[in-house]
């Protein structure tokens, strides 16, 4: 059954939109990502110009994020204390992130720059996760995360306005997650994606939050992060499909509830071997896709 | 024959074109409405016996941004971008046979009736870049994107008339064809030489919700955006809600209570 998209001017089935939004809202509440890298590049390939693409996967997300959110928020997985500093983090992070790409562009670098980081950031984090699940997994390790005291973890209670965040269970200095979600909002900036691959690895491992909780609590700020861009979008660059947008959410809202009940059938070592191959298969397929000759030496400018 | 009497009828209507024969678009305009899909468009053109017609539709030229792709050590990565333009956006040629098999190549070229003579067209900024690798890549991604095509055996003649020949094209238009203005030309020839040239406009047009949709998106953009984002926050909250709801239903049923535990 097809439908016409008004603004990407394109018709398209329904069914395909429909899956397309399910399979994505389903990686969303199982891993709390956004899977913005993921159905993009699916939207481009079924004939939706990227700019439009980009921008309504940011309003398909916002819709896919609050079903998690809600989901998470029922189960006990959102902290809502913690997600509003990571918000604000990412927030300015984000912003910084935006000028970095602004001069690496004036210096005609940014392309290769954009690409090495995603390898090396994509490579790193999904390595040490993946073997950190694999070597808990073999030792039958079910201890949180949050319990083990480290050098790191002393010097970071040292650090001024100390802060009790009861819903992960941890204490952490108010300045800790601000830089750490800074950083990663430079990083999805230059990245060009929301950092959800990036933001719940790093609540897991450096906040030491648990797996669940790091996931609805990264949800929490996506919904916020991703409804600030699609507005942005939509009045800078008219380029928001409500349509498309829409369908893609009536998927997603329905895979992120599975998602989200799927946390607590699994346990939190097998979510992150799974993220952590997810990731590296993302990797791994960048890899390709600057090695490989491309098909065509010409690609249509996003121009935003 | 009711379609060739309708062409007959537009023919003594119709100011007269060039050698008093002429070309039936139909439907004239396209309408993009919610639902869809592409459309099928009849050309119609009654031409003098023994000329041969090319029927060209091509949209307005238009001038795109590329990225071009470069080696830098072992990987691909974009390596700057380009302008192209001087050629339509949109370039679908039809003829009833292979255009060398009638036409000399100058008249090839001089109506751009293959990728060569289009090609010779594209203009690229800066001009710098290796322009004949850009211009021979472009053309290899408009035909792979279904934009430029060249088909040799479109053309179906009908009986030929006390009026002249029918020539018919059934064309299926490219779903993904962006709205705008279209031209459709006849190019008629007879011994390798042009005898005519007949034009007939095309419009690709959003009607109805989708045109709603557009209009609000470019004149009302807040208004747009706030409810792109309402929307999507309503819809996500409201099929949480649908679920919950359900979840707590199927709880309170004696059968699902089992099923619930079990999982």
């Amino acid at each position: 059954m097809p439908v016409f998209l008004p603004v990407a001017g394109v018709s398209v089935s329904v069914f395909l939109l429909l899956g397309a939004g399910g399979v994505v809202g389903f990686m969303s509440g199982l891993f709390g990502v956004g899977g913005g890298f993921l159905l993009t590049p699916i939207l481009i390939m079924i004939g939706i110009p990227a700019t439009v693409a980009t921008a309504s996967d940011s309003c398909q997300i916002v819709a896919a994020s609050a079903s998690g959110v809600g989901a998470h928020f029922r189960l006990g997985n959102v902290d809502v204390k913690l997600g509003g500093i990571l918000l604000l983090g990412g927030l300015v992070g984000g912003a910084i992130g935006v000028q970095v790409i602004k001069v690496l562009r004036s210096l005609g670098s940014a392309d290769f720059f954009i690409t090495v980081t995603y390898i090396i950031v994509l490579g790193s984090v999904g390595s040490y996760m993946f073997v950190e699940s694999l070597q808990d997994l073999r030792r039958g390790q079910i201890v949180p995360a949050s319990s083990t005291p480290t050098r790191r973890g002393a010097f970071l209670s040292k650090l001024p306005f100390q802060m009790r965040f009861p819903r992960s269970g941890v204490s952490h200095s108010v300045f800790v997650p601000f830089v750490l979600c800074a950083v990663v909002g430079i990083l999805a900036a230059i990245m060009g994606v929301g950092g959800g691959f990036i933001m719940v690895p790093m609540m897991v491992y450096l906040l030491r939050m648990p797996m669940r909780v790091a996931v609805g609590t990264d949800l929490f700020q996506i919904l916020f992060t991703c409804a600030g861009i699609t507005f942005m979008q939509a009045t800078a660059n008219h380029t928001v499909d409500l349509v498309l947008a829409l369908l893609l959410a009536a998927g997603s809202t329905i895979g992120a509830q599975i998602g989200a009940r799927l946390t607590r059938v699994l346990r939190g070592n097998q979510l992150k071997i799974i993220l952590a191959s997810i990731v590296l298969i993302v990797m791994l397929q960048l890899v390709v896709g600057i090695v490989r000759v491309p098909p065509f030496l010409l690609a249509h400018a996003k121009g935003h | 024959m009711k379609p060739l009497k309708a062409l007959v009828l537009l023919c003594l209507i119709s100011p007269p074109a060039a050698a008093g024969l002429g070309i039936k678009v139909t439907p004239q305009v396209v309408e993009m409405g919610a639902f869809y899909n592409g459309a099928k468009i009849r050309i119609e053109y009654l031409s003098e016996a023994g000329a041969k017609p090319v029927v060209v539709i091509r949209g307005s030229e238009v001038s795109e941004l590329f990225n071009v792709k470069g080696r830098a050590g072992p990987i691909w990565v974009n390596t700057g971008k380009v302008s192209i333009s001087g050629v339509p956006s949109l370039y679908l040629s039809m003829s009833p046979q292979a255009v060398s098999d009638f036409l000399q190549p100058e008249a090839i070229e001089k109506y751009m009736l293959d990728l060569t003579a289009l090609k010779k067209q594209i203009r690229i900024e800066p001009r710098e870049m290796d322009r004949d690798i850009l211009r021979a890549e472009y053309l290899k991604l408009k035909s792979s994107e279904n934009s430029y095509r060249f088909i040799n055996d479109a053309v179906k003649t009908g009986e030929p008339g006390r009026d002249g020949v029918p020539y018919a094209i059934d064309l299926d238009w490219p779903r993904n064809a962006p709205p705008g203005d279209y031209e459709v030309v006849v190019y008629e020839f007879r011994n390798g030489s042009i005898a005519g040239e007949f034009h007939a406009p095309l419009k690709v047009d959003r009607v109805g919700f989708p045109a709603f949709m557009v209009s609000l998106a470019k004149n009302r953009a807040e208004l747009y955006g706030g409810l792109s984002v309402i929307l999507a926050v309503l819809a996500g909250f409201g099929m949480d809600s649908l679920v919950a709801a359900l979840r707590r239903k199927g709880k309170s049923a004696p059968d699902a209570a089992g099923a619930v535990s079990g999982h």
